[in-house]
């Protein structure tokens, strides 16, 4: 997998800019786009179930790096399942969204993490756990350990998030963030025999537009 | 590879929306449409207007069949109600505990429906009226329709349909006969989808080879990104009211078969050279595609697709698969849009010439009568 990079002219430029494409995935209904919106736009509402895939570019300027982040969301219903290998080709980072009010939704998130792992290395993918809906705490069918203990044997980021009530929604994508640039540090530190292609980023084509 | 030209794309104009006096006109007496071929004809040219679309809709879909008279629409209205409350009251009384082992239904009762078209009035605020009616039509369809179960875009096919109608039972029968058109798309296998996407690409491959194989070098020939043009029928690209003007438009089924896939054909051909020239990649193409959505102007659209059905049937060497594909010459094969109800008075006198004549602005329309004459023998 080509890790899309951009040094910058390193000399009068210190800061690096990055750009990852990250991936949603998940059940129907899980909270998918209500994440998506919510960490892009800070607000909740009633959207239109994905059909296919909708796109939201995030440009965020961190102190080490700019990282250009394009998100991915997919249609969660499993007839849609045959298309959505489309759409996390090439991508850097998954969130596997499950409803902690549905317990069916975590097993779904699980046979997605199987599809990830045949078709990607463990080092070649950033993967978050993500439990949403902490909202409906009365309704709750996971508990966070079970969530937690799921992520820690497979080595997944793990949180647990409301995008509803804005719940730990930032927190998740920074952390995921966070875990590529740690990754893009290691490998400078020790660099690979895997190429990196650079690749000019696009004059700031910033679209947070959602369908 | 051997090159198929097509010629020029020719010009295109449009006209104004079927007018209520134009419908009535059409009329016989006892509410008999006159000349389906006309009238069909003239709302492909220019649509309908507004107030006609909850009368002619139930034609265009087959609810109504065109031959019928006021008395006998009015008959098939009260039995149709009466089948309608039936099933929807076998769904009212499934018990919750019933409920939580069937699966199908619970797949209905989950929330898409009230994610549907939202910032329309019709279906704005909490328990809105349109969206209990969406809700409880598509329960019913499921009682209509055990097999397929829900799937995620068929409340994308209702919404506008009820909209119109402003009828429970008149868009629950709209939608069976629009279901009935949309119905592989949403199979297990999505058969449909992947057939459209087949044909669609011999279509372009005619159109633009190179385009084509531009989109093979980029890993894109299968012509991906047009999953939910087709999968919805454009339903996500337009704007709510271009989406009534052009779904009323393809329900005529002229000037072809499959002239939808041609309208994919005119938006793809719009945007190849930006494609192209800034060497798009895969992914890249996909979010092109994507972000179309809202863009398109849907009568330039329309036009665009109309001239290029023009050049396909002006083509005296047009591929076998091509031809088979948009229904010309004597092909046997033709989209099954009717309902099965009482139509057979209805298949008969949709089988004449499909292009009468009909007033338009300027006279580019040689070309398509020519075309006609090609494929008079066409069942609609």
């Amino acid at each position: 997998m080509a890790w899309v990079v951009t040094q910058g002219t390193s000399l009068e430029e210190p800061r690096p800019s990055y750009m990852y494409k990250m991936v949603l995935l998940g059940s129907m209904s899980v909270g998918k786009s209500s994440l998506a919106y919510r960490y892009m736009r800070n607000d909740f509402r009633e959207l239109l179930p994905t059909v296919g895939c909708s796109f939201f570019m995030q440009t965020l300027q961190l102190d080490e790096a700019t990282v250009k982040f394009e998100i991915w969301d997919t249609a969660g219903q499993e007839k849609y399942q045959s298309v959505c290998h489309l759409y996390y080709r090439d991508a850097h980072a998954a969130l596997l969204v499950y409803d902690i009010a549905n317990k069916q939704t975590l097993s779904r998130a699980k046979l997605w993490l199987e599809e990830l792992e045949k078709r990607f290395l463990p080092d070649e993918i950033v993967i978050a756990l993500v439990g949403n809906k902490t909202d409906l705490a009365a309704e709750r069918e996971v508990t966070s350990e079970e969530g937690e203990e799921f992520a820690r044997t497979k080595g997944l980021l793990f949180m647990e998030t409301s995008a509803k009530s804005n719940y730990q929604v930032n927190d998740v994508f920074m952390a995921v963030v966070q875990e590529l640039l740690r990754r893009e540090k290691e490998k400078a530190s020790k660099p690979s025999s895997r190429g990196r292609s650079t690749v000019e980023l696009r004059a700031s084509r910033v679209v947070t537009r959602c369908c | 590879v051997f090159q198929i030209d097509l010629g020029k794309q020719p010009e295109v104009s449009r006209r104004e929306p079927v007018s209520a006096e134009e419908w009535a006109k059409n009329m016989d007496s006892e509410g008999r449409i006159l000349d389906v071929d006309y009238i069909k004809r003239l709302i492909f040219k220019g649509g309908l207007c507004h107030t006609l679309r909850k009368e002619a809709w139930k034609f265009l879909l087959g609810y109504f069949p065109w031959n019928s008279t006021k008395e006998e629409r009015a008959n098939l209205q009260k039995r149709k109600t009466d089948e309608y409350f039936r099933m929807k009251l076998q769904w009212k009384s499934v018990s919750e505990e019933q409920e939580k082992r069937n699966s199908r239904l619970r797949d209905y009762r989950k929330k898409d429906v009230n994610r549907t078209d939202r910032t329309n009035k019709f279906y704005e605020g909490e328990d809105n009226p349109g969206l209990i009616l969406l809700h409880d039509i598509l329960m019913t369809y499921c009682m209509n329709d055990f097999d397929l179960g829900y799937v995620q875009g068929m409340s994308d096919l209702l919404s506008p349909v009820l909209y119109v109608m402003e009828n429970e039972v008149d868009a629950f029968w709209c939608f069976v006969s629009y279901m009935d058109q949309m119905h592989q798309n949403f199979e297990e296998q999505m058969q449909g989808m992947k057939t459209q996407l087949i044909q669609l690409s011999h279509l372009l491959r005619l159109l633009d080879s190179g385009f084509c194989s531009y989109l093979e070098s980029q890993d894109s020939g299968y012509l991906y990104f047009c999953f939910r043009w087709l999968l919805i029928r454009f339903k996500r690209e337009f704007s709510f009211q271009d989406i009534l003007r052009l779904w009323e438009v393809m329900w005529t089924e002229l000037p072809c078969q499959n002239f939808h896939l041609l309208l994919c054909c005119a938006i793809l051909e719009s945007e190849k050279q930006q494609i192209m020239d800034k060497h798009y990649g895969f992914n890249e193409i996909l979010k092109h595609i994507n972000e179309l959505s809202m863009k398109i102007d849907v009568e330039y659209i329309l036009c665009k697709a109309e001239a290029i059905s023009m050049q396909m049937m002006n083509c005296k060497e047009l591929p076998q698969t091509v031809s088979e594909i948009l229904g010309i010459e004597n092909s046997s094969a033709t989209p099954d849009s009717d309902t099965g109800e009482d139509e057979s008075g209805a298949e008969l006198s949709c089988a004449a010439s499909l292009y009468q004549s009909v007033p338009t602005a300027n006279g580019t329309r040689d070309g398509a009568q020519q075309a006609a004459e090609t494929q008079s023998l066409t069942p609609a």
